[in-house]
């Protein structure tokens, strides 16, 4: 993300703009694969670790809240 | 490169991943080419084979399961109501004790068996089971391992690899 960051010269308006993207695309993305899985059991679980992605979800929205 | 072209490319990558991989797991649900294969080395890394247990009946070794007590279980992932279920299980049983393998079926205690044959050295047994009618919920279908006077006895039941082959 640093790396993206210097590559691109972003000011700090345009990163919180890009977290804030990530951040709502992950958790709409969980929340999606959450319920599928909740009316087909093992849909998603079995095949994404649906925590790891929370917990990126919840990096991007501390990320945001700290820009 | 402006901001809001790379912002544009972000959210079309952004999407077109999260497409990618919702049409992937649609893919694996709908069993598109018509047989299923799961298979496991029992070291619990297996995201659809799940077991053998309860943990207190086996011992794990290198690269084996010990089964000390009967009967233990496996769960396995089932996308749909499968006709036929072919299981290739990889052990070893050097005791004279018979052991059998099955699937659960609908009710309390109703399994179908199949016996396997004893061997003093491991071997690759498939059997195959009509699963269209078994017990399966939330996706999940149950086979038993049984091997009477296994806990009465310090023999052992070695199994090494289980792969389960579901056809539609």
């Amino acid at each position: 993300m640093a790396i993206f960051i210097m590559r691109f010269r972003l000011s700090t308006e345009q990163t919180k703009q890009i977290v804030s993207f990530l951040f709502k695309s992950l958790f709409v993305f969980w929340l999606l694969l959450s319920v599928l899985d909740l009316f087909m059991p093992g849909f998603a679980i079995r095949y994404v670790n649906l925590n790891y992605l929370l917990l990126a979800t919840g990096t991007f929205f501390l990320l945001g809240l700290f820009l | 490169m402006n901001f809001s072209q790379l912002l544009r490319i972000l959210k079309i990558a952004t999407i077109a991943a999260g497409a990618a991989l919702l049409i992937f797991l649609f893919w694996q649900k709908a069993v598109i080419g018509g047989v299923a294969t799961y298979s496991t080395r029992l070291n619990g890394e297996s995201n659809f084979i799940y077991g053998p247990y309860p943990i207190g009946r086996v011992e794990r070794a290198s690269g084996v399961v010990n089964i000390k007590d009967e009967p233990v279980y496996f769960d396995v992932y089932a996308p749909w109501q499968f006709k036929t279920a072919n299981v290739k299980l990889t052990y070893k049983n050097e005791s004279k004790l018979t052991a059998y393998l099955g699937v659960k079926l609908p009710g309390e205690w109703n399994f179908y068996l199949v016996e396997l044959p004893t061997s003093a050295d491991f071997r690759e047994q498939s059997i195959e089971f009509d699963v269209a009618n078994a017990w399966r919920v939330d996706n999940v279908m149950k086979f038993i391992l049984a091997c009477s006077g296994l806990g009465e006895s310090e023999k052992r039941l070695k199994i090494e690899k289980m792969e389960v082959k579901f056809f539609k």
